[in-house]
């Protein structure tokens, strides 16, 4: 039995499965630095099925339009409001896009608002050490998408805790390589991952 | 002519007699009574009444309780009473209440529960229906069947005065103060139980601090790290047998005073194994499913308790498996509850599951929490057993034969003797003859 169990959202419109490295890659990661009892492999889980609320934590990404249906968007408003924590990140790195717009909306209609998420909030020293907020991807880097570098990430926030977490930084692309390949890297770019994980976890 | 004359004086004494028997009902109407005369009233009007009875010294009074008497003028019964009038008093023929308890031995006793926003929880035992008001408006009604033995309601922070009142009896309810809580320390791994515990604690008005294990040297910390102590916890909550730094403190927290909660298999953790209530047995899935709103723990997985303590006490089962059992350690007391994956139920609950999980977790919490008893209250305006109050004041009721006489009330016999008398008057000339 497994304390931690990725789990990755399939919605009905866009492409949900862009980053399908991602999920063992940041299990990887959790399993490599902490102690926690994740299963080996991750769940795809629809965003309109009951089968959400047994993952308090999701990932979402892709490169196209997200248009919930009204069973998604009720079913990930009623995940957030008993406590889930879904973790969104746009693939395409690019705030015009049209995953950034249309994710915004949605994620407004079903849960809130998204606002700047401080980056002295307790997600960047849950586990590892981020003081500069969330740390900068090869993507942002090189001016790829909106050529932007982008602070701070985004949040929807249930009381003192994040429900939502929003990043245009284009993790899924910079995290969605196999885990035996972290060796080539001078620094492990999962680290924020596992803070992710950590916070969830605890928060 | 002798006859005649006879019976003329005979005639006149009569008449001379009811006059006489007329004249002293009179003055009985309009007088009070005098001494060797017992004074009747009905608490309904003693405010009224008081007055006159205190200024006229009576030397017997006895009172009617067909209404609450307010302590205020129990006090002044006993004050008449020490002045020298003997005063008793009795409960109502009539039947007030369903049962037929007029003056039911009514005593409540509110307490707080010792959580942030808890209820008030009032034990009340009485023989006829008990209804319980604040200053706003009426809160609640228990009824009795045979008799009420030991009922509690629960109801929100009152407005004003707490009171009770069955049949003829009203009491008025001390509610202590909220006592002031200490946090609760939650340890245990990382993890979803940790994450919905603390929420849920949290959510309900607890201060919530953690040490949750991540990695070897590594804990996620909500709050500080100080001394386990009573001064600074009111219970920990071991959530599995990672106790990691506070294992050291534990039991003597628990001995001076501190709760401890034990869930899944926490008691099997070396640090409280000679404290815990029972052993932590092998984990079990649940038989169902589905969270049932009635019953939604029999949804959990579950170390059932086993091997129980002589002086634990059982708390809960589900069916063979002893589920929740505790026990005192000191002056401190130990829960343990074998559920595990609690989460799941706020997460896969039904329509009501959050708040559910949360008042559930703060019970549990508030069943161990070391609280500073509040400040004893000795407000004279708080009484809870009234009748209790009035025996003890005035002695217990008497039964007053019921020919007794009274101010404004006339002997049974007089009517009947002046009528007599005018009717033998009136025979005695008829019989004669004369006009």
């Amino acid at each position: 039995m497994s304390d931690f169990t990725f789990c990755t959202v399939q919605y009905d419109s866009g492409d949900w499965d862009s980053a399908p490295l991602v999920p063992a890659n940041l299990i990887d990661s959790v399993a490599r630095y902490t102690s926690i009892s994740v299963a080996p492999t991750g769940v795809i889980v629809p965003l309109g099925s009951a089968e959400l609320f047994k993952y308090p934590l999701a990932y979402l990404t892709g490169h196209l339009p997200v248009r919930f249906s009204e069973l998604e968007r009720r079913t990930l408003g009623e995940y957030c409001g008993r406590g889930g924590m879904l973790f969104v990140d746009d693939h395409n790195h690019d705030i015009d896009g049209v995953f950034h717009k249309s994710a915004h909306e949605e994620i407004a209609r079903a849960v809130g608002p998204l606002k700047e998420l401080p980056n002295t909030h307790a997600l960047y020293s849950s586990f590892f050490k981020f003081d500069d907020g969330p740390p900068a991807t090869t993507h942002e880097l090189n001016g790829w998408g909106d050529n932007l570098v982008h602070k701070h990430l985004l949040a929807v926030m249930r009381g003192d805790r994040i429900s939502v977490l929003y990043s245009s930084k284009d993790y899924s692309s910079e995290w969605g390589y196999h885990p035996d390949n972290k060796r080539f890297l001078s620094v492990d770019n999962t680290k924020f991952g596992v803070n992710i994980v950590v916070y969830a976890l605890t928060r | 002519m002798e006859r005649a004359s006879r019976d003329a004086f005979m005639e006149r004494a009569l008449r001379a007699l009811s006059f006489a028997l007329i004249a002293f009902a009179l003055w009985r109407l309009f007088t009070a009574a005098g001494d060797g005369d017992v004074v009747r009233v009905r608490s309904s009007s003693l405010a009224r009444d008081l007055p006159s009875i205190e200024s006229a010294r009576t030397a017997a009074l006895h009172v009617e309780m067909d209404a609450a008497l307010p302590p205020a003028e129990r006090d002044a019964l006993v004050a008449v009473a020490h002045a020298g009038t003997r005063v008793t008093w009795s409960a109502p023929r009539a039947t007030l209440s369903r049962q037929g308890a007029a003056m039911p031995p009514l005593a409540a006793v509110a307490e707080r529960a010792r959580e942030p926003g808890g209820p008030v929880r009032i034990a009340v035992t009485s023989a006829a229906d008990v209804a319980f008001s604040d200053g706003l408006a009426a809160l609640d009604t228990v009824r009795a069947t045979a008799a009420i033995r030991g009922a509690t309601v629960s109801v929100g922070e009152p407005s004003g005065a707490l009171g009770a009142v069955s049949g003829a009896v009203r009491a008025f309810i001390r509610v202590p103060a909220a006592a002031a809580l200490h946090p609760v320390l939650v340890v245990g791994r990382a993890g979803w139980e940790a994450k919905f515990a603390v929420a849920a604690l949290e959510e309900r008005g607890w201060t919530v601090e953690a040490r949750l294990f991540v990695a070897p040297g590594a804990d996620v910390t909500q709050g500080s790290r100080g001394a386990i102590d009573t001064s600074r916890y009111a219970v920990i909550v071991a959530l599995d047998t990672t106790l990691g730094s506070v294992a050291a403190s534990v039991v003597r927290f628990v001995r001076q005073g501190g709760g401890l909660v034990l869930l899944a298999g926490a008691a099997n953790a070396p640090a409280v194994r000679a404290i815990a209530p029972a052993r932590a047995g092998a984990r079990r899935l649940a038989d169902v499913r589905a969270f049932d709103v009635a019953e939604p723990v029999n949804a959990m997985a579950l170390y059932p308790l086993e091997g129980l303590r002589g002086d634990a006490v059982p708390l809960s089962t589900r069916g063979a498996l002893l589920t929740v059992a505790a026990r005192r350690e000191g002056a401190g007391r130990v829960l343990q509850a074998g559920f595990d994956e609690t989460w799941r139920w706020r997460m896969q609950g039904g329509a009501d599951a959050v708040a559910a999980h949360r008042a559930w977790w703060s019970r549990m919490v508030a069943s161990v929490a070391a609280a500073p008893l509040p400040p004893a209250d000795e407000s004279p305006a708080a009484e809870g057993a009234p009748l209790a109050r009035l025996v003890d004041a005035l002695g217990p009721a008497v039964a007053i034969a019921p020919d007794a006489s009274g101010p404004h009330r006339l002997p049974g016999w007089l009517l009947p003797a002046i009528l007599l008398c005018l009717l033998a008057e009136w025979a005695s000339r008829r019989w004669r003859g004369a006009r």
